[in-house]
């Protein structure tokens, strides 16, 4: 599987004479990212007849652009109107949204692209060299250890309810309880649905992600004139404004360089996708953070961490498809379809029969992220105008537009309903101080917390001491031990230094 | 997040909705899970009880504060500053509107009037720039989600037009 | 929307990419324009037809649908919209189906052995015969019994000697299924404990055997033959291993280890309404022709093979066959019942 300094070189300007393929898909993949309900794989499926029609090579180039892009693009309704474009952006929302509303609407998008693009490039670069490395990591990450990775994502909710902890952890609970709706993993029978059909594969995730940030949202904004502060956000950022917001987001380099190798890691491992690594990121950038206390109050690192994390995952997810043959997540199950449509092989035979489209495929991602940096300076300028546009424009637009994107991935007209009742849930959390975040961490982890369990205690024969029957996985739970020991053990210090006990 | 309360005694009614909620749905899940084998049941059981903790050492909390008489219960929070109350639920009961009728509507017809009654409930003056806002992003949205994209959304009328003059132009 | 007459041209340029691209997005757009009318329906099909897939894209179903759909288009001429509707193992995408039109446009791509199983054991109120007619089978595959390639177990004796010892864990795709039902008759035929950990779907119980979560898994023998060098076949659950090239010439199960487990196979069919069987006869019956043009048709081959399952599972039946492998199921299913439903 291993490929030549030059063999490289000349993959990577054949992936980058594929520019024609490559800037639609990434400005394809910026607007549906952008627009919940439609992310990567609803587009790539609702453009199969373009990429089934084309060879591969193509096929795939595209595909992968349009992955990349979407990640980038699922952050910019996240910062702008606190709504994020996919599950993966839903981090983004605690520091960007807050970000936007002092004003500050154009720094947090560049950092969010900056970091999105210095993830892709830095996974996609360590990828092509540590291809047959990292897909053992599929092989040391089981159910077991999948239990305590969720356990790390949870651990969030502890973290952005330190406002009020009780509330932060009854809506984290709540969120829990309504995951655990819908068909049980293993005997499949329906739980908690109060008998809608709609509902027997449990809560859609795109739906109550819709209601709980957009249409709460909206709501929320016919309070108000605009999102920003008008006086702050009335004057656009000049271009030299612009470059000096994109070469600041630089400075965090080391948090993007480790939050986009964690996506990477969690990205590989099967079953776990951006939601769970940019949850992941966000708590680990807080907890080792000097400043904890200014996460979710528009901090900086808190936007660059979960972006990072996100685009970290799309090479992740590939990982397997390429070297085990198994998709490791929606997006690569669809690619998957394509490659069996044009009877390629995938999984090692693939490196075996055409090495030139597996490293392919890494490759053309490398060089989407370097197109994307082409997008970085328009974007970053103009977009952040959409603050300040009246919101008894925005507000009906939201709502009517964000309807479309909960009914696109399951074509069910209950899936409306279902993003309006969330709506409702998430308004009333809101305004009562129950962090709505909180609320879809629960949503999101809960079911895959509660089938790696299961499947662990079912290997087992119910024997509970499984948790702890691994290296990697005790590694797992002593990092995780670490982690939610560090965050109160350093404040401490922090306040005891403060009074002078210790120096 | 709460909205601040107007004297220093902290509202706590709309506070409780959420709690209640839970335990509500906790309550019916258990009820739905009783005669199931074990393993459907084993994280349910665990998260209603989790919930019935939680909930509890809240309404806890909610009394003492009461009962120190620093509470007062009082739902009128929720619905945000009073200025244009009546406007946002009036937008409520557009979004219900809108589920009742889209299927019949279509997308185009119901987006243009969900948008424009949307706009002016919102607080937008003018009649006139309502409609020219609805009727663009309407038809914007018609050519991008229908047309372009072929999202199975409902088709109505205005989609049925189309489809007979595309007919007719062919 | 999926266009399914187009057919792979070698190598594109960038010219007849934007081209194609053009081309793709006024047909989309066209036909998502035209309106769903009857009334004007010269003749059937008037307009796209919609398939309904109660897995998730880019499984097995998914799969064998689009390389029949490849060629149908031929035989049938008009466009193919694939929808898919995965969850509580086929439910979810059985009573969506039961839910549309009942017109002969919608018809549901079914995976006969796990789908019956499960209408036959939940309560989905919808019953094969009365509701669902199965029109014409396509392909049929045993089940297999398979390990990844760096498990201890080479044979399938091997892998009963474990069993003698312990339990053997046994990844399935989903409890009701006859891969699952195939393992419990094994595990009572020689008196060895298995315990099946169902993973809710192909791909993720493929990847538990490759990274030896579990002992073994058990699957429709494709899901193994696709996976290449990353599985190895211990055993089918058949009375003959009808594609020995790939699947490293395992034996039958039942001349491996003297049992008498029946055959388990599970069939691809095409179904659709009573409703619409019983009032739309002639759509029926165009559907079903150019079905059997289709499976007669050369280029099916090539798209079966193209997709990486032996053509010798292609196994071309009529509603009387499809209707009776069916029948045959439901009565495994009812065997088996306190097993695979935990009561």
């Amino acid at each position: 599987m291993d490929m030549s300094i030059a063999g490289l070189a000349e993959l990577f300007f054949y992936s980058a004479s594929m520019w024609w393929v490559i800037i639609p898909a990434v400005v394809v993949g910026i607007l549906m990212g952008a627009i919940p309900g439609f992310a990567a794989h609803n587009t790539i499926i609702m453009l199969l007849p373009l990429t089934l029609a084309v060879d591969v090579n193509i096929a795939l180039t595209f595909m992968v652009a349009l992955y990349c892009a979407s990640h980038l693009g699922g952050g910019i309704p996240a910062i702008l109107l606190n709504i994020p474009g996919t599950g993966g952006a839903a981090a983004t929302t605690l520091d960007g949204y807050p970000m936007s509303q002092q004003g500050k609407a154009s720094k947090a998008l560049a950092l969010s692209f900056v970091a999105s693009i210095m993830a892709g490039l830095i996974t996609s670069g360590v990828t092509l060299f540590l291809l047959q490395y990292l897909s053992q990591v599929g092989f040391y990450i089981r159910s077991v250890e999948m239990v305590v990775v969720m356990l790390f994502g949870l651990a969030l909710i502890a973290a952005i309810a330190a406002q009020d902890m009780l509330k932060g952890l009854i809506a984290g609970a709540l969120g829990l309880m309504l995951g655990a709706m819908g068909a049980d993993h293993i005997y499949a029978t329906p739980r908690g649905t109060f008998g809608i059909l709609e509902l027997f594969d449990g809560v859609p995730l795109v739906p109550a992600l819709i209601g709980l940030f957009a249409i709460s949202e909206a709501l929320i904004m016919l309070e108000k004139r605009t999102i920003a502060p008008e006086a702050s956000a009335r004057a656009m950022p000049t271009w030299g404004e612009t470059l000096r917001e994109i070469l600041g987001a630089f400075k965090h380099w080391f948090m993007m360089l480790w939050s986009s190798l964690l996506g990477l890691i969690i990205g590989v491992m099967p079953g776990a996708g951006a939601s769970i690594a940019a949850f992941v990121a966000y708590q680990q950038a807080r907890t080792y953070s000097r400043t904890p206390e200014k996460f979710g109050t528009g901090h900086e690192q808190g936007v660059i961490a979960p972006e990072a994390a996100n685009n970290g995952v799309t090479t992740g997810t590939l990982v397997p498809l390429l070297a085990i043959g198994v998709p490791g997540g929606s997006t690569a199950a669809v690619m998957m379809v394509v490659l069996q449509f044009h009877g390629v092989p995938f999984g090692p035979r693939l490196f075996v029969q055409d090495p030139i489209l597996a490293y392919g495929v890494i490759m053309s991602m490398f060089v989407a992220y370097i197109f994307m940096l082409v997008t970085l300076f328009p974007l970053t300028r103009y977009l952040s105008r959409i603050t300040v546009v009246a919101n008894y424009y925005m507000a009906p637009m939201i709502v009517a537009f964000t309807l479309v994107g909960a009914f696109v991935p399951r074509n069910f007209m209950a899936d409306l309903t279902i993003a309006v009742a969330f709506g409702i849930i998430g308004y009333i959390a809101r305004k009562t101080g129950y962090n709505v975040a909180a609320i879809l961490i629960g949503v999101i982890l809960g079911p895959l917390l509660e089938r790696s369990f299961l499947l662990s205690m079912r290997i087992s024969g119910g024997d509970p001491m499984i948790f702890f029957s691994s290296t990697i996985g005790n590694i797992l739970w002593a990092l995780l031990a670490i982690t939610l020991l560090a965050s109160p053990s350093i404040s401490l210090l922090r306040k005891m230094r403060r009074k002078g006990d210790i120096y | 997040m709460s909205d601040e309360a107007p004297s220093d005694r902290k509202q706590v009614g709309s506070d409780l909705i959420i709690p209640v909620l839970g335990i509500a749905y906790a309550i019916y899940y258990v009820y739905s899970v009783w005669e199931f084998p074990a393993e459907a049941q084993r994280s349910g059981f665990f998260l209603a009880g989790l919930l019935f903790l939680l909930c509890a050492l809240f309404f806890l909390r909610t009394l003492l504060l009461a009962l120190r008489g620093k509470a007062e219960l009082e739902f009128l929070a929720l619905l945000g500053p009073p200025e244009g109350r009546w406007r946002r639920l009036g937008f409520v009961a557009l979004i219900g509107a809108y589920l009742l009728t889209v299927q019949t509507l279509g997308f185009t017809v119901s987006t243009f009037s969900f948008l424009f009654l949307g706009s002016m409930l919102g607080g937008l003056k003018s009649a006139r720039r309502a409609a020219t806002f609805a009727a663009i992003a309407a038809l914007a949205g018609w050519l991008f989600f229908i047309v372009l994209l072929g999202t199975r959304f409902p088709l109505g009328p205005f989609e049925a037009l189309m489809a007979q003059v595309m007919l007719l132009w062919t | 929307m999926t266009r399914s007459t187009i057919k792979a041209p070698s190598l594109l340029g960038r010219r007849s990419f934007l081209k194609a691209s053009g081309a793709v997005a006024a047909a989309a757009g066209a036909s998502s324009l035209l309106m769903p009318s009857s009334a004007f329906a010269q003749d059937f099909p008037a307009r796209n037809m919609d398939i309904i897939i109660p897995t998730g894209e880019g499984g097995g179903a998914d799969r064998d649908a689009r390389a029949f759909a490849s060629v149908w288009g031929k035989h049938l001429p008009t466009n193919f919209q694939f929808g898919y509707y995965p969850g509580a193992a086929g439910q979810v995408g059985y009573e969506f189906y039961m839910s549309r039109e009942p017109d002969a446009y919608s018809l549901i791509f079914a995976n006969l052995g796990p789908e019956v199983i499960m209408l036959e054991l939940q309560d989905t109120g919808i019953s094969v015969g009365e509701d669902i007619v199965f029109i014409q089978q396509t392909l049929s595959e045993p089940m297999c019994v398979w390990v990844g390639p760096n498990s201890p177990h080479r044979t399938l004796e091997e892998l009963v000697e474990v069993g003698r010892n312990r339990p053997i864990t046994v990844a399935v795709s989903r409890l009701p299924h006859p891969a699952s039902i195939g393992m419990l008759a094994l595990g009572e035929a020689l008196g060895i404990e298995i315990v099946l950990v169902p993973y809710g779907g192909g791909n993720p119980t493929a990847m538990a055997a490759i990274t030896m979560e579990v002992d073994c898994a058990a699957l429709p023998i494709t899901n193994s033959i696709v996976l290449g060098d990353q599985s190895i076949v211990l055993g089918v659950f058949a009375d003959e291993n009808v594609a020995p090239d790939g699947t490293d010439n395992a034996p039958a199960v039942n001349a491996a280890l003297g049992t008498s487990i029946p055959a388990l196979t599970s069939s691809r069919a095409w179904g659709v309404h009573r409703a619409a069987y019983d009032a739309h006869p002639e759509r029926v019956a165009r559907l079903v022709e150019s079905m059997q043009a289709t499976l007669a048709d050369p280029d099916y081959v090539s798209a079966v093979e193209g997709a990486g399952v032996p053509s010798v599972f292609i196994d071309p039946g009529d509603e009387s066959v499809a209707m009776a492998s069916a029948q045959a199921t439901i009565e495994l299913a009812r065997r088996y019942r306190d097993l695979l439903t935990g009561s």
